[in-house]
């Protein structure tokens, strides 16, 4: 078990044990720390489009729609506790000594989304 | 914003203001002629002149916790709730005594019901805004969660304590700090007590065992409010509840008010049961540097009974609440009961941290005030000829502590004004003389001269 503290003002990518999560800020405040490999063919997430209104983020690969509930219920956002700008997110099934890279990545424009940055 | 909060909704500040007005024309509620409060346990001085330039239906943001709104919100809000608990009149008092009747009247309940969830929004609002708790909790990540916070607050530096203890003055730094604790510690648990009533089961009684500590098993002398009190007394300070009361700072007495808060509203009892958590299991190393410190500053003379009880129950308590509470509420509701456990521990944990950041920079003010007089003494020329706002005021005049939201100037004309700085500590000046306060910071006056005329600037940020 891993726990990270991310400060969400600088990084936005996290790779944990060659695993990669983005943090994915939504209009209500909230941070969640999701992990950047879609479920259907790998595609990475985080150049996906965010749609608020249906709560979905769309692959740019094949264009497959998560809903936040459903990558939850998949247990591909991680459990996490925002405090101000500062996001606390816990890696299970991750040794605590496993290497942590932090970076900033340009996500591609949220295209169809009334989500701003 | 979710939960109990949320249902409160957004309120006009104009009927928010009326009934702001109502609560405190209660003469328990005016202004007072000592700094130091008999009969505190009803008299609780809000200063209503500051109602009107004060705005209660918005939420206060993080940065706004010390403001002038927090501390006459906190200090309103804990007289509504304090009327729930029992004070009876002291010795000296009778059963006809007026503060007891007009504290538990039927108005001043009515009056403060009324404006109680306005407070709590205005308050506490910000934590929905300042704290989320996201993803797929399982009792695993929880626990490597609490530990990470934990083992943070046993190896980083505590600067609370080194404040304290590099004071120019330890021994009135470190009363100013029991006297932050007094407001909870005096009544202390009885916040905890609200969620005794009802029927759930083994939860219930796992609960009460840690009452019955708390409440020292029945035996007056083992209270823990019993034991904190000889604590006071061991170094000069009353015993007695709220004889401080004008000393509180907004952020300690958000620490006793979150419990009320949390602890009166039933969807927050597994909230309470996180926060709770996280106070039983930090006190134990907590109390131990705060015991190690009260020693080294007045030697044999305290009495620190008080925190070393806890240093040792709390480790009890700890585990009891995680073994007996906590295991056993995942287990009844599942994991979906996690984020909300969550959000208590860090709700409180936040607050604990803004507690002791404004602590710290009350100390640093009230302890290096004379570096404040010589800031005036620099900028009186420059404001020599500048328009301010003018008072006269007449001998014992007395200013109820509190603070401002902008940093200021004070020049005195003529006659001679105390700034009080702390329960005792303050600066005299005279004639010519002045002071800078900080924005924040909480102070009182006291005119000292036939009468005293005195001029305040507003200086810029």
């Amino acid at each position: 078990m891993l726990v990270c503290e991310i400060d969400s003002a600088t990084y936005n990518y996290v790779v944990v044990a060659s695993l990669k999560y983005f943090l994915l800020p939504l209009p209500t405040l909230e941070i969640v720390v999701v992990n950047d490999r879609c479920p259907h063919r790998g595609g990475p997430l985080h150049l996906g489009i965010w749609r608020h209104e249906s709560s979905t983020i769309e692959c740019p690969w094949h264009g497959t729609c998560w809903t936040l509930r459903t990558l939850r219920h998949r247990g591909l956002i991680v459990p996490s506790v925002r405090r101000g700008q500062t996001v606390t997110a816990i890696f299970e099934q991750i040794d605590p000594m496993a290497p942590v890279d932090l970076a900033w990545k340009e996500k591609r424009p949220m295209e169809g989304s009334d989500y701003a940055e | 914003m979710g939960g109990v909060l949320s249902e409160i909704g957004l309120q006009e500040n104009g009927e928010i203001r009326d009934r702001v007005a109502a609560f405190i024309l209660n003469p328990l509620f005016q202004g007072v002629d000592h700094w130091l409060i008999e009969n505190g346990q009803y008299r609780r001085p809000v200063r209503p002149q500051d109602a009107s330039q004060l705005d209660f239906s918005t939420i206060l943001s993080r940065d706004n916790n010390c403001s002038s709104n927090a501390l006459m919100g906190h200090r309103m809000l804990l007289n509504i709730y304090e009327t729930d608990l029992v004070f009876l009149p002291n010795e000296t008092g009778n059963i006809h005594d007026a503060d007891f009747l007009s504290f538990y009247s039927s108005e001043n309940s009515r009056n403060g019901e009324a404006l109680r969830p306005d407070l709590e929004r205005h308050l506490f609002g910000f934590l929905e805004q300042e704290i989320d708790v996201s993803g797929l909790w399982t009792q695993a990540a929880m626990d490597a969660l609490f530990e990470e916070r934990f083992e943070s607050n046993r190896t980083k530096p505590n600067p609370l304590t080194d404040t304290i203890l590099g004071a120019n003055s330890p021994e009135e730094a470190a009363h100013f700090f029991l006297i932050q604790l007094a407001g909870d510690f005096l009544t202390e648990a009885s916040a905890m007590a609200r969620n005794m009533p009802g029927s759930y089961g083994k939860l219930q009684s796992a609960l009460f065992k840690i009452l019955i500590d708390e409440y020292g098993y029945g035996i007056a002398e083992a209270k823990h409010s019993t034991i904190f009190g000889e604590t006071m007394r061991s170094v000069g300070l009353s015993p007695d509840v709220h004889t401080y009361w004008q000393f509180y700072l907004p952020t300690s007495l958000a620490l006793t008010n979150y419990f009320h808060f949390i602890c009166r509203h039933r969807p927050y009892f597994f909230r309470y049961v996180g926060a709770l958590y996280y106070t039983e299991q930090s006190l134990v190393d907590t109390t131990k540097y705060q015991s190690k410190m009260l020693r080294e500053i007045f030697k044999d003379e305290v009495d620190t009974h008080y925190f070393d009880e806890h240093t040792h129950i709390d480790k009890y308590h700890g585990r009891m609440v995680r073994d007996q509470i906590i295991l056993p509420i995942i287990e009844t509701y599942g994991a979906q009961v996690i984020p909300e456990i969550v959000r208590g521990f860090e709700e409180f944990r936040l607050l604990e941290d803004l507690a002791s950041e404004e602590l710290i920079a009350q100390i640093l003010w009230s302890d290096g005030r004379e570096d404040f007089k010589r800031q005036a003494a620099n900028l009186a020329s420059q404001y020599a000829n500048r328009e301010g706002l003018r008072f006269s005021e007449p001998k014992g005049e007395l200013s109820v502590t509190h603070s401002h939201d902008a940093n200021e100037l004070i020049m005195v004309e003529s006659g001679q004004l105390s700034i009080v700085t702390s329960h005792s500590q303050n600066l005299t000046l005279r004639e010519g003389e002045g002071v800078v306060i900080p924005r924040h910071r909480l102070h009182g006056s006291l005119v000292e001269s036939e009468v005293c005329t005195y001029v305040v600037h507003e200086l810029p940020a």
